[in-house]
């Protein structure tokens, strides 16, 4: 499989080390603009499901399909690693089998990370990476499975005792944070050992009801979509305390609020399925919770799914929200592999100078 | 163990004779499934619940019956391409056949179970988008029915809520699922397995679950029980 995203072709060839560092100054700074905004996709039947669909970051114009049928596996968390990488959670729905984490590398290729099974995964959801550069996985069995982000073996059960754990996130505290799908709460646990620290929304308080999506915005609270009721929580990020609350309005037990995740805008986005034909990317304020507009939307039938993330240098306006807490990820301008060979014939040649120069 | 036997009939569409066969009786093993799906034994007579004219196609559990307007149904462009859609074992495409017979003769409740059992077919072949497909349209003629006030399954309280739930939860609709199972507990004198049963389906539908599950799991799924932190 292919991207369609194509990169700027260094061209020329110089063997001088300044001519080599001002090409690559030149690719980082010419090449176009990420931003893509990335909504994991699945309708239930093998032909789509277990796609990633990428729009516009800035005007939700649809760019096509980034990650194609998987088949009868579903994609149900999708996120981006520090290589560049995304990261998808997947299993075959159908018979809770083949749970596994895929990476679709920058250039496209999709390939295994975590295989089937491994560490007991189950059914993976929510999946980020910590501060210790390692890939945390909500596994349905009711814990979180934490992997070596670079190899994608398994390390250890980080955390347990879960209750329906749909979707993971680490805090400005440093702490893991976990929805409790079945529980109706939220957990936290420490995010360095993955010692349980208690409730950080009890079981039902203030009506949370089967809280899925995690994200935290440019305040650093912590906003939760709870799918029932179509109504997005909005938690003060250090007591825990109901700072607002949204409810969309759209028909409760026929609508899907599937997820949400902040923009490159700091606004809230949240993506609500309706009438089961159609899914629309909301854009909201995140403040008042009154809908901007409809920023997006998927025609067809599409299952639930949870994981959507925007890729675009402007997530850096999120600060310490940024990245996986928000579901907003700026990315590091990442030197083009051409320049790169360029360099080391520019440092060789730097080389070869000196050694003149001292002979 | 299940008896069969042979039965000459005549088509009551083309006049056509021919045998068929029919259930004497059978017997069940196992547990059910959620959506009554009967466990593998029971289910191996469904071959036998309804039957095609080997002349005209037409679909019936009893081929010398028809009512007014049932050649019409047989005859249409509808009707021809169901019965023999590629990609679909042919007992699935008799249940569509049948279900477009009882829709059309105002019969949605039955309708629905048709769709149902052409589900079930396709599940036993494991094709899933059929499966799905069939699921949702069993759905669309069992929420009709009940706008009609006629319900899919009403010998247990509280059980069409809970076979609507599970029929929107295999098919991926998990906030009709979800809404099925409130408005299951809001019957009143709700007996204590269907509350059980609906709590299970919102299990199933917060693990993302679209599969089979039999009633005899309630009280020994894996998933997610125990002290939550």
């Amino acid at each position: 499989m292919a991207t369609r995203r194509t990169r700027r072709s260094t061209g020329g060839a110089t063997v001088f080390a300044v001519g080599a560092f001002a090409l690559l100054g030149s690719c980082a700074s010419h090449a176009a603009p990420i931003k893509t905004f990335l909504v994991p996709a699945n309708d239930g039947s093998t032909v789509t499901n277990g796609q990633v669909l990428e729009f516009d970051s800035r005007t939700g114009a649809f760019d096509g399909v980034l990650v194609p049928s998987q088949g009868r596996s579903q994609i149900q968390g999708l996120t981006r690693g520090p290589d560049g990488s995304l990261y998808g959670s997947y299993f075959d729905t159908n018979t809770n089998t083949d749970g596994r984490v895929l990476r679709i590398r920058p250039d496209g290729g999709v390939e295994t990370f975590v295989a089937a099974g491994s560490g007991g995964v189950y059914s993976p959801l929510g999946l980020t990476f910590g501060a210790d550069g390692n890939l945390y996985v909500a596994n349905n069995l009711g814990n979180v499975l934490r992997y070596d982000g670079a190899t994608g073996a398994f390390i250890d059960v980080f955390a347990s005792g879960l209750s329906g754990p749909q979707d993971v996130v680490f805090g400005p505290d440093g702490h893991l944070y976990v929805s409790n799908g079945f529980g109706d709460s939220i957990s936290r646990f420490d995010g360095a050992t993955g010692a349980p620290l208690g409730f950080f929304v009890a079981p039902g308080a203030f009506g949370l009801d089967a809280p899925v999506g995690l994200a935290y915005g440019r305040t650093e609270d912590l906003y939760v979509a709870s799918f029932p009721a179509n109504t997005i929580f909005r938690f003060d990020g250090t007591t825990g305390a109901l700072i607002g609350l949204f409810d969309l309005p759209y028909r409760d037990g026929l609508d899907t609020l599937l997820d949400i995740a902040f923009g490159p805008d700091m606004n809230l986005y949240a993506s609500v399925r309706v009438d089961g034909v159609v899914t629309l990317i909301l854009r909201l304020d995140p403040d008042s919770g009154a809908v901007l507009g409809e920023f997006a939307s998927l025609a067809g039938p599409l299952g639930f799914n949870t994981g959507m993330l925007f890729v675009d240098q402007a997530c850096s306006s999120l600060k310490s929200a940024e990245g996986q807490a928000s579901g907003c990820f700026a990315p590091r301008p990442v030197p083009e592999p051409g320049a790169l060979g360029l360099l080391a014939l520019g440092l060789v040649g730097l080389a070869g100078m000196r050694r003149k120069t001292t002979t | 163990m299940t008896t069969i036997f042979e039965e000459e009939v005549t088509c009551a569409m083309c006049g056509a004779k021919q045998t068929v066969q029919e259930m004497g009786s059978t017997s069940s093993f196992g547990p059910m499934d959620l959506d009554t799906r009967p466990p593998p034994l029971q289910r191996g007579t469904m071959e036998m619940w309804v039957h095609e004219c080997v002349e005209c196609g037409y679909v019936a559990p009893e081929l010398e019956k028809a009512v007014q307007g049932d050649a019409q149904i047989v005859a249409s462009a509808d009707y021809r391409a169901e019965i023999v859609k590629a990609g679909r074992v042919r007992q699935a495409s008799r249940f569509v056949c049948r279900s477009l017979l009882d829709e059309s003769a105002g019969d949605l409740v039955t309708a629905g179970w048709r769709r149902l059992h052409a589900a079930w077919v396709c599940d036993d072949v494991a094709n899933v988008d059929e499966a799905r497909e069939q699921r949702l349209a069993a759905l669309k003629h069992f929420e009709r029915a009940r706008k009609q006030g006629k319900l899919a399954m009403k010998s247990v309280v509280g059980g069409d809520q809970l076979l609507l739930a599970d029929i929107a939860r295999r098919s991926g609709e998990f906030s009709r699922a979800l809404g099925f199972c409130e408005a299951g507990f809001a019957v009143a004198a709700l007996p204590a397995f269907v509350a059980k049963l609906l709590a299970f389906q919102r299990e199933l539908v917060l693990a993302r679950d679209v599969g089979g599950h039999t009633v005899a799991e309630v009280d020994t799924t894996p998933a997610t029980r125990g002290t939550v932190h």
